[in-house]
């Protein structure tokens, strides 16, 4: 079955962690390597995302998260 | 599917940071760009994009420009909602946003944005209070909270010396024409799509021409605050919001004052109102004439100032757009002075000019001043009585003429700009010497000054036609 996730666009991610602290079930985790900016940026684990959004709200970059909702037709058809 | 992306007000590339760059300006953490998102997804959603005109302030978001694909306006520092309200009156469809920091808003533009608000003007004011000076490396601002340390109070803000902080959506609701006043917070998530619901409120108001619209947002300037992003977040719940309550001041739903569309004034009534007097035949014509983008400077009492409004009046004449900008010193006379006037077939944006195509240097100082800014290929007339030196530049046409000799020989060195603008007629052709002639009477009220003027128009023609006129054709064939 098709899960909801999210995407992390490296180059745009600052590193502030907040979605880190935010996400409610733990999908976001702080990686050990350095973008271009030399800012530590966060990684998606997948761990039950709900695509609430949570974290491209509290994201203060423009593009850094994009949130995907599972498409429950698409899964049932597909 | 895609459920929330970078919304389309932005734009795709953000090129302050460099060619393709893709983030903004601000440090890791900062509220700024919550405040950002939220407003460029509630512009997305109603569909205002093109209607929207964006006036960001001095501070951080200086550069909102270089993020919302809006109309936008860099204003000075705290006169965003003076900027905004002259956009808001004269464009009846533009949603007019002001965008505004807390020493932007209730310092310096106090004055600005209680006078906007208590005339219920037309805008969606966007107030982001991080309780401090963020751009300028963290000094008190006047939403600073007692004890809080910023560089200008090291040991902590004292009321007895900096006074209390100031509670802007409370002193704004002791207005009587503001429709809808909130205070909401960028403190977790939560708090930031509830405070999305206010922007949109604010923004929902003027497409339907409510009124004044003011949402304060309290937002987290972890650098300046010395805190990591995650603390900055806690602090601002914690510390913030007990002393600025996040809460809706005021909702009104029929707005206190009603709007009207502004009155576009006909011609007859414009030539009413000024006095003015259209007897003039000039054949309008409808040349197309590459835009002309005009610097005329020198000293000021060299007329150089009325020769730009006269030059934009001959061109308008002619049934081109055209704009007069001026620009000079506190002095009235011998300070450096310079007009800018735009010539175009098409509408004008902005009437500055800081890459002309054609300057005329009146003094010395105006070419050392402006030589590098003209275009490659543009003109450039010197008034050799004045400028001894030649042009550095070689990549410009340069034509030298003692323009206030030719001036003085028809008895009026003060008629030396009406000869330089009669030579760059002359030279360009991008307005008419009979315009000239016919505009110079509306112009001017004395009978006396009129025929000097003729004369040195005159004097510039002939000029032209004996010491120009030829050289300019064989170099224009090289
Ligand atoms: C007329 C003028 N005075 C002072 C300054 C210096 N200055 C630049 S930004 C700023 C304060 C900005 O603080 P705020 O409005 O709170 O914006 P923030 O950076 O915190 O978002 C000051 C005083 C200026 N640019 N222009
Ligand atoms: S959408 Fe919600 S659940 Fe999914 S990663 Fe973001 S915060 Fe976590
Ligand atoms: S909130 Fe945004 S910028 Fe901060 S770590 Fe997460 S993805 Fe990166
Ligand atoms: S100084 Fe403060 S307000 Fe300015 S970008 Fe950094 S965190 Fe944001
Ligand atoms: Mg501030």
């Amino acid at each position: 079955m098709q899960e909801n996730y999210i995407e992390i666009e490296i180059e745009q991610c600052k590193g502030c962690r907040l979605c880190v602290e935010t996400c409610p079930h733990h999908c976001i985790v702080q990686g050990s390597d350095i973008n271009k900016m030399g800012y530590q940026y966060v990684r998606f684990v997948q761990n039950g995302c709900t695509a609430c959004g949570f974290c491209y709200y509290i994201c203060p970059e423009p593009g850094a998260i994009t949130v995907i909702k599972a498409d429950k037709r698409e899964a049932v058809h597909g | 599917m895609v459920k929330h992306a970078k919304p389309k007000t932005f734009y795709e590339t953000f090129e302050r940071r460099g060619p393709g760059e893709k983030n903004t300006t601000y440090c890791p953490g900062c509220g700024h760009g919550n405040a950002h998102k939220l407003i460029a997804e509630v512009i997305a959603e109603l569909g205002i994009q093109d209607r929207v005109i964006f006036c960001s302030p001095v501070g951080c978001s200086v550069f909102a420009y270089y993020y919302f694909d809006t109309g936008n306006v860099q204003c000075s520092h705290g006169r965003a909602p003076a900027v905004a309200t002259g956009l808001s009156r004269a464009r009846d469809n533009a949603i007019v946003i002001s965008y505004q920091g807390d020493g932007d808003l209730a310092g310096i533009g106090m004055g600005a944005i209680m006078h906007a608000a208590n005339r219920g003007e037309h805008m969606a004011v966007f107030f982001i209070n991080n309780a401090i000076y963020g751009m300028t490396g963290g000094q008190m601002a006047p939403t600073t909270l007692v004890g809080q340390k910023t560089t200008t109070t090291p040991f902590g803000r004292t009321p007895g010396r900096e006074g209390f902080p100031i509670r802007m959506c409370e002193l704004i609701n002791e207005l009587q024409a503001p429709v809808y006043i909130e205070r909401v917070s960028l403190g977790d998530a939560a708090r930031i799509m509830r405070a999305k619901r206010a922007v949109k409120q604010a923004l929902l108001n003027q497409v339907h021409k409510k009124g004044f619209s003011f949402v304060e947002l309290l937002s987290p300037c972890p650098i300046n605050w010395k805190m990591t992003p995650i603390e900055a977040r806690k602090w601002l719940i914690d510390t913030m919001e007990p002393l600025f309550p996040v809460k809706v001041f005021r909702n009104i739903e029929e707005p206190p004052v009603k709007y009207e569309p502004p009155k576009i004034l006909s011609d007859a009534e414009l030539v009413d109102l000024f006095a003015a007097t259209t007897e003039i035949e000039i054949p309008v014509s409808v040349r197309e004439v590459e835009d002309q983008y005009i610097k005329i400077a020198g000293f000021g009492g060299q007329g150089v100032m009325s020769a730009g409004v006269f030059l934009a009046n001959c061109a308008i004449k002619e049934g081109f757009n055209a704009t007069w900008l001026p620009s000079y010193g506190p002095e009235m006379r011998g300070g450096t002075a310079n007009a800018s006037v735009i010539i175009s077939n098409n509408q004008i944006g902005t009437p500055l000019v800081s890459s002309p195509n054609v300057l005329i240097a009146m003094n010395a100082p105006s070419l050392d001043t402006f030589e590098d800014t003209i275009v490659p290929g543009g003109l450039v007339i010197v008034n050799s009585s004045l400028v001894s030196r030649k042009l550095r530049r070689e990549d410009v046409q340069a034509i030298y003429a003692p323009v206030t000799e030719i001036a003085k020989d028809v008895g009026l060195i003060a008629a030396a700009s009406v000869v330089a603008l009669t030579l760059y007629a002359c030279i360009s052709g991008a307005v008419q010497i009979e315009t000239i002639q016919k505009v110079i009477p509306l112009s001017l009220k004395k009978k006396a000054l009129v025929e000097v003027n003729l004369k040195a128009v005159e004097a510039a023609v002939e000029y032209y036609q004996k010491n120009l006129k030829e050289a300019l054709v064989f170099s224009n064939m090289q």
